[in-house]
Formats: C-alpha cells, structure tokens, sequence
C-alpha cells in the first residue's frame, strides 16, 4: 500500500475508535454501560445495519456476484418483514418490561431455566463466531498485503476490546454509527469507480447486456426447485425465518435496537434497515458483476489467490501452470473477439451463444489450475471468490481510495466483533452471574464484572482467531453452527410470544428435542442450512403444543431480574 | 407516535418498497436474460 493508503487507513480508524471512545467517556451506571439508552433512530438503524454486515460481507458478496452472479440478492428478501413483524411484536413488549437481554423476557414468559438454555446457546454459538469474525478479515489481508497473521488478528481484536470495554453499549453504537458511514462511503466510491473504469465505448446498459448473456443477472428465480440455494420462495422462507431469528434473538442485534431512545427511536431504527438492506445487497453484488464484465475486457489472474500461484511458480509443477496461464491467454483472446461481435449484434443468439462457449472455456482452465494447486498441496483453499474484490481493489484503484476500501473491512470486522463482545458481556452478566452468582452486588461490582466479562470473551476471540488456521473443518462448523441454533431459539420466542398456553417445562423439553433434530438433520440429511431454521422453529412449536397438552400449564414467574 | 396508528402506513411502506423491488428486479431478470 502506498503512504496515502496509510494515512486514510490508520487516519479514519483512529478518528473512529477515539471519537466512540470520548462520546461514552465516564459512565459510571451499569444501566448506562448495557443499554447505551439514548440513542436516536439513525444511530440505531446504522449500528443495527454494521453489526449483520461483517468483513466477509464485504470480501464475499462481490465474488459471489463475479462467480453467481445477483442471485444472492433473494436471501434478503425476508429482512424487510422481518423488520415489520419485529417492530411490531416483539420490540413493543422488550421495551416494556425494560430488558437488558433478550432472554430475560423468556423468565417472566417461562421460566428461568428456559431463560438460561437460550442464553447459554446464544453464548456458545456468538462465541465461537466472534473469533471468526476477526480471523475471516485477518487471513485474507495478511495473503494480499503480506502482514503477518497474528499481528493482524491481535490488532483487530485489542483495539475493539478497548473501546468495547471502556464504552460499553454506547461506544460500540457511537463508533458504529461512523464505521457503517465510512462502509457506504466505500462501497459507494468502488462502485462509481468500476463503472468509471469500464470501456469509454460501452454504456452502462451494455456492461448489463453481457452480465445477461453469461448468465449473471439471475436477480429473481421463482422455480420451485429445493436444491437451489437461493431463489425467491426460500427467500421469502428460510431467509425471513433466519432474520426474524437473527433480529429477534440475537443478543448483538437486540443490544442495538434496545439502545433506542423509546419504542418509536428502536422501530423507526429497525424499519429504516428493512428499507436500506435489500438495496445495499443488490448494489455490493452488482459491484461483483461489474468486476466481471470488466474482466471481459482484461484479462484476470487464472487463480485470484495470488499467493498460492506463486507457491506453485516456485515449485515443481511451476511447468505445468506456465502451460495452463498460455492456454488461459489464447481462450480470453479467442472470448474478447466473442465479446466484441456479441457487443456488435447483442440481439443476435449465436453471438451471445459463441461468447457462452467462451466463457465455459475459460472456467474450464480455471477450474484445473484450481486442481493444480490442490495436487501441489491438499490443503491450500481451493475457493478463490473472497480474493476477487480486493485483488481488484489493488491492483486498480488510484491510491487512497486502496486505503479506505482496507478501512472498509476493517471498520466491517470490528463492528461486528464490537457488537458480538458487547452482548457475550452483558448476557454474561445479567442471565448468569447476577441472576444466579451473586444476586445483590452493587453497582460498581456488576460494572466491573460487566467489564471483566468483556475482556474475558475478547480473549476467547483473540485465541479463537489465532488458533482458526489450524482447524479447518472448525471454521466451516462455526458457519454452521449459526443455522444449527437458530431455529430453536426462534421457536422459543414464537411459542412465548403466541402460545400462551404452553408453559417452562413443555419450551424447555421443545428446545431439546429441536435442538436434537436439528443436529440429526446435519449429521444425516443434505437439506439446505436455510431450512434448518425453519425445522428447529417448527420442532420446538410441535413438541411445546404435544408436552403442554399432556401436562396442566405452567403459571409463569413475574421476575424479570 | 408510540401507540400512533401511522405506524400500520408506516409498515405497508417498507413491504410496498420490497414488492416494487421484486418487480423490478423480475424485470431487469427478464430483460437481460
């Protein structure tokens, strides 16, 4: 990175982290330190939006739009009635019995130990994530820019342990709040400049017309299929039931809503997400197609992990890959005269279908230097689509735009980790050590333990992320492990919340067995993971109604401490 | 507005701006297949 790169980077990073860190410099009160509590609806609704929108979300959306195309888009199309049905559901009754977590509703709805299995779920699965969350950003830009891992790792995660611990809630709120700006910002000047950098000749109208013809402006597919991931009706299933979860459950999100100044500051917040998520995905995915069409017209790195090609330039089969980039050369010239008859007569269907054949071709060669490198080291990662956006980003951005798409991702990477500490903390705090450790400790003890519970998951992160690299499988489990819960934890809510007859006992042997099902589902079966929200949700419905009909409900305890 | 009834057009607002997305994305999906 150029010294320019630098000075933006560390520059707005700084300005950030102390900005947030002064803006909630001496709080004293517990209550201030955990809610935050004051915040208005923009603050809200751009914190909200930059703890779901992670590092990966930055890094993977463009590949996924370079190598699916828009598609991915429909996984959102659920996130707007979500935000309805939330605002006006559940928001209503968390504000009014004053929580701090989510899962202190489920003691006066329930009982405590169906408080404390959600809870405990909430922590193993956020725990796990936010170490991830700091190592997925760590490996990629110690590969591209060559800084060391660990280093990478321990700076993301001591300076969001920082001001997540000095600041509590509102640090993390105020300095989301100009993380989310500095994002949009990113996004928005990558996306001008892309278009910018397109050939003088060709129209934006155009660089569609070939997305089209390659087949990436699949943006809605209403086949019924099932083994398609996404398409509008798991969209409109799955992908709702994953963000009513998601919102409604999820200590990181509710954290941020329950933050608000009142009820109409914690809605107005939420609502303004349903408007602005749908949007902001469709544009970060076309930023991917847009790549694309640009590497239609220059010719891309065979592998976008340049790292790993030049692991295998220096090795014994550096022979082979020489063969494979001249193949590589010849069939993208062979293309770029596919393209330009295509662009000469984009009506025609033998040019779109020459210029697919193409298109085939190249993928084709991609795919045996992917096996290439695969034969040279079995574990290398074979998936290259993350490396596309920033590979892009480096070698064909004008320097300072470099350093704020760097600072992108990682305002990305600690907001969420910020988000993540802040509820692992407080759900410590309140569902465990004062509901059951020490119930009738002060103010300053449980702000103190409030702090100390913070480090201590940061510290879990920080040994998560420096330990990830040497377990595989673990990352690809921990992706998982989201889907594995949520579902159950849906359920909870959906029964307390609309079936008042069901009592502790009948939810509490519900989530087991759901819980259950869900792993047997895993283990056994090749669903989607998008369904599994949907099983785990109807699992705990089905076993609460059948527990609760074989026993007298349960009268629930007014507690909400 | 807590209680306020405006928050019913307040919802079918963001459900409206989702369904004329869809369509319009349907479209751009038609055009450029």
């Amino acid at each position: 990175m150029n010294p320019i790169d630098w000075v933006v980077l560390i520059g707005s990073l700084a300005l950030i982290v102390g900005y947030g860190t002064w803006r909630s410099r001496g709080i004293r009160s517990v209550d201030t330190y955990l809610r935050g509590g004051s915040e208005r609806w923009i603050t809200v609704a751009l914190a909200v939006m930059a703890t779901q929108a992670s590092a990966i979300t930055f890094l993977s959306t463009p590949g996924q739009g370079y190598e699916d195309g828009m598609g991915f888009v429909q996984f959102y199309f659920g996130l707007p009635i979500a935000m309805v049905i939330l605002s006006a559901t559940i928001v209503p009754i968390y504000k009014k019995l004053k929580v701090y977590t989510a899962y202190q509703y489920l003691e006066s709805r329930f009982d405590l130990k169906t408080r404390q299995l959600t809870a405990f779920l909430f922590l193993v699965q956020r725990g796990l994530a936010a170490g991830l969350s700091i190592y997925a950003p760590a490996i990629i830009l110690s590969t591209v820019l060559g800084w060391p891992l660990h280093l990478t790792n321990l700076i993301i995660g001591a300076v969001v342990v920082f001001y997540t611990v000095s600041g509590g809630t509102r640090a993390v709120n105020q300095t989301q709040t100009h993380q989310m700006t500095v994002m949009l910002a990113g996004m928005a000047l990558a996306f001008g400049f892309i278009l910018y950098r397109l050939p003088g000749q060709m129209s934006f109208g155009d660089a569609l017309g070939v997305a089209g013809a390659l087949g990436k402006m699949n943006v809605v597919d209403y086949s019924p299929r099932v083994d398609t991931r996404y398409t509008f009706w798991s969209g409109m299933t799955g992908g709702l039931f994953v963000q009513l979860a998601y919102f409604g459950t999820d200590q990181s999100q509710v954290q941020r809503y329950l933050s608000g100044a009142s009820l109409t500051e914690s809605r107005l917040g939420l609502l303004f997400n349903g408007l602005v998520k749908v949007p902001m995905q469709f544009f970060i995915l076309l930023l991917g197609v847009l790549i694309f069409v640009f590497y239609q017209f220059n010719r891309p790195p065979v592998f976008f992990n340049e790292a790993e090609l030049a692991r295998i330039r220096a090795g014994p089969q550096a022979a082979r890959l020489q063969e494979l980039e001249s193949e590589y050369d010849r069939v993208f010239d062979e293309k770029k005269s596919a393209l330009d008859r295509f662009l000469s007569s984009p009506r025609s269907s033998a040019t779109g279908q020459a210029l697919r054949s193409a298109e085939l071709k190249i993928r084709a060669i991609r795919d045996r230097a992917k096996a290439l490198i695969a034969s040279a080291d079995p574990r290398a990662e074979t998936k290259d689509s993350d490396y596309i956006f920033i590979q892009f980003v480096l070698r064909h951005f004008p320097p300072g735009l470099v350093g704020l798409l760097v600072a992108v991702i990682f305002c990305a990477a600690m907001s969420a980790t910020a988000a993540a500490l802040n509820a692992l903390g407080t759900t410590t705090v309140v569902d465990f050590y004062q509901r059951s450790l020490r119930p009738n400790a002060g103010n300053d003890h449980y702000l103190l333990a409030a702090k100390l519970f913070t480090v201590g998951w940061g510290l879990v992160a920080v040994l998560f992320a420096a330990f990830a690299s040497l377990l595989d499988n673990l990352i690809q489990a921990v992706n998982i492990l989201g889907s594995i819960f949520y579902g159950p934890m849906l359920g909870v809510f959906l029964v307390g919340f609309f079936l008042k007859r069901v009592g502790g006992t009948a939810v509490f042997a519900g989530i087991v067995v759901a819980q259950l099902l869900v792993i047997l589902v895993f283990v056994f079966s090749r669903i989607g993971f998008l369904w599994y929200n949907v099983i785990g949700c109807a699992a705990v419905v089905a076993v609460s109604l059948i527990f609760s009909a074989r026993r007298p409900p349960v009268s629930p305890t007014p507690s909400t401490a | 507005m807590e209680d306020d009834r405006r928050w019913p057009a307040l919802y079918w607002l963001v459900i409206g701006t989702l369904a004329a997305q869809v369509i319009a994305y349907s479209i751009l999906t038609r055009v450029y297949q």
